[in-house]
């Protein structure tokens, strides 16, 4: 049966700078026998891990290796267009897929802290600066995803995350955390 | 309280019944917070992620409970709706309990002079109580009046015989 080439991403919370890649093709194909991962930024920036002097990530041992962990390669929430090449022992791309993908990590371990705060001090509900700032957040992120999973917009969906990743970093002064 | 799994497969169910109730009660949200839906969802999303990625993560008691808190009123609608929770009995409906046979005895009534015994047909499922003379009887024989009844075959049987113009009164309950 011919190879039909996909692939996930998966971020784990507490770890939100690795992104978990999992090889989901099915079939065959002898002559593969690698793989190389691209993942840019709406600016254009690829993003590899620290060491690594190409623009891609090598994802070898096809099929045998199924998965990999890009560790430490955000450092913030990023919206990008992930690309998968497979490739022959020659290194030419014999397959190829491309993906949109939004990775909220920071954002969402950061929303599920303000959870927590709330559910140990459920008066901050009625902080209209807690639970205003904390539905924007929610809004940034919904909206970013929206973008990249409904029109592939990587630049809308990286303007989206900015604006939640602006209210994690000056959270001191919005959520009012510590009242 | 339910468990964790059950708060997180409600509360999309609790954002909906409190937005929709909400509506109803129209000015101001009738006093309901209006940002409910809003807050039930943006707490149910966090704490879902979490769930999902680790169903034993030891943080996920307190912040599901407290989006169980949250939910309210709805968070109940929303068990009985989805299914998943013990629901109040309905109430059964009336059925019909047969009429008490209240007669004077004569040589046609309903046990006639004479008799002790009869099946009483319309009174099979019940108890009853038997009133004779205005005396209420006692099932236990201490060798005064006395009678039996047996609820499965609807048989009576009273002691001593009926005899003309007594008043009986036998009572389902």
């Amino acid at each position: 049966m011919a190879l039909t080439v996909n692939f996930s991403t998966d971020q784990t919370p507490g770890t939100p700078g690795d992104i978990l890649f999992t090889d989901t093709s099915s079939g065959t194909d002898v002559a593969v026998v690698s793989r190389r991962i691209y993942i840019q930024k709406s600016d254009g920036d690829f993003l590899v891990e620290s060491g690594t002097t190409t623009e891609y990530e090598l994802w070898a041992d096809f099929p045998a290796t199924t998965t990999i962990t890009l560790s430490d390669i955000l450092s913030e929430d990023c919206a990008c267009k992930v690309v998968v090449q497979w490739l022959d022992v020659s290194e030419s791309v014999l397959y190829d897929k491309t993906s949109y993908i939004g990775f909220t990590c920071y954002n969402e371990d950061f929303d599920y802290e303000l959870t927590q705060s709330v559910a140990g001090n459920p008066l901050l509900m009625s902080d209209n600066n807690f639970w205003g700032n904390k539905s924007l957040l929610r809004g940034y992120i919904d909206s970013g995803n929206n973008a990249i999973e409904r029109n592939s917009d990587i630049a809308a969906g990286q303007q989206c995350y900015d604006l939640a990743t602006n209210l994690r970093e000056n959270s001191q002064y919005l959520f009012n955390i510590n009242s | 309280m339910p468990s964790i799994a059950t708060i997180i497969s409600i509360y999309p169910v609790a954002q909906y019944l409190a937005t929709v109730d909400i509506h109803k009660r129209r000015l101001f949200g009738g006093g309901v917070d209006v940002e409910l839906p809003n807050k039930i969802r943006n707490i149910g999303l966090s704490v879902e992620r979490i769930y999902n990625d680790n169903p034993s993560d030891t943080s996920l008691t307190k912040t599901a409970n407290y989006l169980y808190a949250l939910l309210g009123k709805y968070g109940a609608q929303a068990q009985a709706v989805s299914g998943i929770a013990g629901s109040i009995a309905g109430v059964i409906g009336n059925t019909q309990s047969p009429l008490p046979l209240d007669f004077e005895v004569t040589a046609s009534s309903f046990i006639a002079d004479g008799e002790n015994t009869k099946t009483i047909t319309a009174f099979i499922g019940c108890n009853i109580e038997f009133t004779r003379g205005g005396i209420t009887q006692n099932t236990t024989n201490i060798g005064a009046s006395y009678y039996t009844w047996n609820k499965v075959t609807g048989e009576f049987f009273c002691y001593p015989d009926a005899t003309l113009t007594e008043l009986f009164r036998i009572v389902p309950v």
